[in-house]
């Protein structure tokens, strides 16, 4: 059985691969879904496994954004002025390919580091609530996150800010980044993957079941829970460093929940997948993006209200997730956590 | 993960060849009590062995002494303890799940039949379940169970952990699935009506098992919760205010939240909230559970006297199988989903089977 | 030498004195006893004694240290633990896995939970669930166990912790009578042969006076009486409040 399934894993990947040279024309959506499958994944850590939903993990996608974008900016030139003079200015800001590749070396660990950082603090302060009232908490993050990165001048402020843009000479900088996102859902999926077969995994489902019953039995409950928003965190951050070049463009939209895009994208589709299995996110991710690109293509104008429409019907009579569903359908097979 | 070796302390000879961690199966180390002749010595010497200053110290003589003892039977061990105040019971009799569930299931193939299970019944059956397959989503508990009980009657289910006896009561009022077979409540077919159906016009009412009070609610409002399905709130105070008349330590805490209740008072109040509908069958998930002993003769003498002055048909799962067992007309040993065994209530007090294999000894 | 001592301990909820300037000690390597009516304050001193909630007054100290002011968490890494009256085990997980995380984690850091769940304590957690009858059922999630079946493995996953203290709140309640013969004999092994000392809250005479040899009473928040199984059932004011005619 698992033979089949590593099969089955590799076959995909194998399939991700080489799609460039079959469907082209579906390479950005295709790069869009790997990074996808990374946001669902590392929100399904905490919210899925550990069952602390939270609204706030676009601030960590956000600071591995703009931490990416700033490094890749400011190594050259000056942040400050670099946002400022956007289009417009008598500077024309150029990169070479050595300074590009840096940029790009330095910024994706600068995204991933700051954006765990963030989670240490943050999760030190706001880990401590329960429930609802993290939830909440969260919430207030991501609004945070949006007002900071659209008031914050040095950052180019409710213009967004623009990544370094890549050399003449590199070409097909899309092809590299479909399979720099490739490449991090892929080491993504296997690090959680490993990580639900170790005794860590059990001790953030127990959490999630009972966490009074796994602080009288002793755990640490809060280094676990900030660990697991660390480790949610970092991963993020990368996503987040490749979205914003891969976009070419960073929008303050993108970092605040409340706009409904990436922040609450995430958190659907680990439901519709199936929060607290290794496969579910991919699974949620993988539908929802080729939804929402029909959703674009044939009900353009009204594509908002239908995917509002279908987040709702997800909720309420979808819970459980395909995987969760098919689970009640097929007798139970032996099973290790995150399955 | 392998099957882990009997462990030590299941010291029977049950021929399976299980592998067995130490000695012939006869001996069993580390067992909880001496020499199995009861005399005053082992006592001494254990609490001596016991109040040595090293855990360390503790252990080595009584291992010894204990891995030299050689037990009665090899099925099971018998001691009188000598600790214990006279009167209260012994715990001597020590055997495995495994070995309770093969011999239930021997005891099974004997099972009563429908035929005999009418015998124990007076009159006409006020609850009847024929056949029955029950369990919850695709988890089958109940295989071809049946149960026979007249008016005015009293049935106690008992049996291992697990075996089914709570599903029994959950599939009569409709909180389990239901895959084969029927019930009927005073000729009526019940099987598929709603739980508020049952309660309505059924008349069945049914205590839960766990704490079932709304915490935040006083305990009128309890009651009166109780009555929610009455057509009109007058009735309800009434059902409330009959209820206060006759059980005095509601009555003192009518206007107090449910939450500052004690186990006993808690128990009282949610079976008397099940009586508020006055229905005819009352079905009691373990009366006595966490009541302390007096609590626990007074919950068995409210039900007394619910089935003899109102003539109320009660089915009860008790753990405290001889308490059930005296108190019930009629009693039905339950295990791994199936009837193991049927009788009088004291008939089954008094079958030795039974007494070694579900009441302790 | 007392193992856990608690000197004056008074907790109030609400108004009401759920504790009153109790006092009592538990000797390393014994079975004590606390028994006493519905409302007496059992679980509540229980709850005072791990952590739960703060004590309004007065002092508690496991193997000489004061524990007073400290967490849940910290003092069940102390070695003393506790099961709770309506039974918690971990829901959505199976049964193999609720013991796996039982495992002691006295001594070892967060990266000892970096390692696989199958490790040697895997035949550990076998056999204590083979005791309590829940092997056929180990990969079943604990959530879908009968309420007994739940009781045992909360009982098992206290044992597979290791703990130097284990304080059970009515750990045979709702068990089967046989079983609790085994449960029994069980608790007094890891009492005997591990050191584990035990306090039980019980309302099941028979279990509490083959089991404990000193019993503490509690009645209206107080300390009623204490003693052996003999004297405390001789006792007057005992019987009076919650023995009765038993």
């Amino acid at each position: 059985m698992r033979a089949v399934r590593i099969a089955t894993y590799l076959a995909l990947l194998a399939a991700a691969a080489v799609a460039p040279m079959f469907v082209p024309e579906y390479q950005t959506q295709l790069t869009d879904l790997f990074l996808f499958i990374v946001f669902a994944l590392t929100w399904d850590l905490v919210g899925g496994q550990m069952g602390y939903n939270s609204f706030g993990n676009v601030l960590f996608f956000g600071i591995g954004m703009y931490a990416c974008a700033v490094t890749q900016v400011g190594l050259v030139y000056d942040v400050g002025a670099y946002n400022a003079a956007r289009g417009g200015g008598a500077t024309v800001f150029t990169f070479d390919v050595g300074q590009y590749v840096q940029g790009l070396a330095i910024g994706l660990p600068a995204g991933a580091i700051l954006a765990a950082l963030a989670a240490v603090v943050v999760g030190g302060l706001v880990l401590g609530m329960r429930g609802q009232y993290f939830a909440v908490c969260t919430l207030g993050l991501g609004f945070a996150a949006g007002e900071i990165a659209n008031g914050w001048e040095w950052l180019g402020a409710g213009s967004g800010m623009v990544p370094a843009t890549p050399p003449s000479e590199m070409a097909d900088i899309k092809l590299f980044y479909y399979y720099l996102s490739l490449g991090l859902a892929a080491v993504t999926f296997v690090v959680l993957s490993w990580l639900y077969t170790t005794r860590f995994a059990l001790a953030i489902n127990a959490i999630r079941d009972d966490e009074d019953k796994a602080e009288a039995m002793g755990h640490l409950t809060t280094t676990i829970k900030v660990t697991a928003w660390t480790i949610s965190a970092f991963f993020l951050g990368i996503a987040g460093a490749i979205y914003g070049n891969v976009r070419g463009f960073i929008d303050p939209i993108d970092v605040a929940f409340p706009s409904a895009t990436i922040g609450v994208w995430m958190i659907l589709m680990a439901i519709l997948g199936g929060k607290g299995t290794i496969i579910g996110p991919v699974i949620g991710a993988i539908i929802f993006q080729i939804t929402k690109e029909l959703f674009w293509i044939y009900l353009l104008g009204w594509q908002r209200v239908a995917l509002g429409l279908l987040i709702v019907l997800i909720v309420v009579f979808f819970p459980q997730g395909i995987v969760g569903w098919v689970r009640e359908r097929r007798p139970r097979a032996v099973s290790a956590a995150g399955q | 993960m392998a099957r882990p070796p009997k462990s030590p302390g299941e010291g029977e000879a049950d021929g399976r060849g299980a592998a067995r961690t130490r000695g012939s199966g006869r001996a069993r180390p580390g067992g909880a009590r001496a020499a199995g002749n009861g005399t005053g010595a082992p006592k001494s010497s254990a609490a001596r062995a016991k109040s040595a200053s090293t855990a360390a110290k503790a252990k080595a003589p009584v291992r010894t002494r204990r891995a030299a003892a050689t037990a009665k039977k090899p099925a099971r061990r018998k001691s009188a303890s000598k600790r214990a105040p006279t009167g209260v019971g012994a715990v001597g009799t020590v055997i495995s799940t495994d070995t309770v569930a093969r011999e239930a299931a021997r005891i099974a193939l004997d099972a009563p039949r429908s035929v005999e299970l009418d015998q124990l019944v007076d009159g006409p059956a006020m609850v009847r379940i024929e056949s029955l397959r029950a369990g919850y989503g695709r988890m089958e508990v109940l295989h071809g169970f049946s149960l026979a009980v007249g008016a005015g009657q009293s049935l106690c289910l008992i049996g291992p952990n697990g075996a089914g006896k709570s599903t029994v009561l959950h599939a009569i009022f409709g909180f389990a699935d239901i895959m084969a077979g029927s019930i009927s409540v005073d000729g009526r077919e019940t099987t598929r009506l709603a739980p508020s159906e049952k309660l309505k016009s059924a008349g069945i009412a049914y205590v839960l098992q766990d704490n079932s009070v709304f915490p935040d609610m006083t305990v009128e409002e309890n009651l009166w919760m109780g009555a929610y399905l009455k057509p009109h709130p007058r009735e309800a105070r009434l059902a409330a205010d009959r209820i206060f008349s006759r059980y005095q330590r509601l009555a003192e805490r009518r206007g107090q939240p449910a939450r500052v209740l004690s186990g006993g008072e808690r128990r009282l109040l949610e079976i008397s909230r099940a009586l508020v509908m006055e229905p005819k069958v009352l079905l009691v998930d373990e009366p006595s559970i966490g009541l302390e002993p007096r609590y626990i003769d007074q919950v068995f003498e409210i039900l007394a006297d619910l089935k003899q002055a109102e003539g109320k048909t009660i089915i009860m799962v008790e753990q405290n199988a001889k308490k059930g067992l005296e108190f019930a007309d009629i009693g039905y040993v339950l295990a791994a989903g199936e009837l193991a065994k049927a009788g009088t209530g004291a008939a089954l007090l008094a079958d030795p089977d039974v007494g070694r294999l579900f009441l302790g000894g | 030498m007392a193992l856990l001592e608690a000197s004056g301990v008074w907790k109030s909820y609400g108004g009401v004195v759920a504790n009153r300037d109790i006092s009592l000690h538990v000797n390393d390597g014994t079975i004590a006893g606390l028994i006493g009516p519905n409302g007496s304050g059992k679980t509540t001193f229980f709850n005072s004694v791990v952590g739960s909630h703060p004590v309004d007054n007065g002092s508690v100290r496991f193997d000489g240290r004061e524990i007073t002011r400290l967490g849940v968490r910290q003092i069940a890494r102390l070695g003393l633990l506790r099961t709770f009256q309506q039974t918690r085990v971990y829901g959505q997980m199976t049964c193999v896995q609720n013991m796996l995380i039982s495992m002691s984690e006295r001594g070892r850091g967060l990266g000892n939970l970096f390692t696989s769940q199958r490790s040697a304590a895997a035949d550990r957690a076998g056999e204590l669930l083979e005791f309590v009858g829940l092997y056929p059922k180990r990969e079943l999630l604990a959530g879908e166990l009968s309420f007994g079946q739940q009781k045992l493995l909360e009982f098992a996953m206290a044992l597979m912790n290791e703990p130097k203290m284990l304080m059970l709140d009515e750990p045979t309640a709702g068990i089967n009578p046989t079983l609790i013969n085994g449960l029994i004999d069980r608790l007094k092994r890891a009492n005997a042969d591990f050191g584990v000392t035990l306090f039980v809250i019980e309302h099941n005479m028979r279990v509490i006076m083959n089991l404990a040899e000193r019993i503490y009473c509690l009645a209206h928040g107080e300390l009623l009486a204490e003693g052996t199984p003999d004297e405390i059932q001789a006792n007057p004011l005992v019987v009076d409040a919650y023995l009765g005619a038993h």
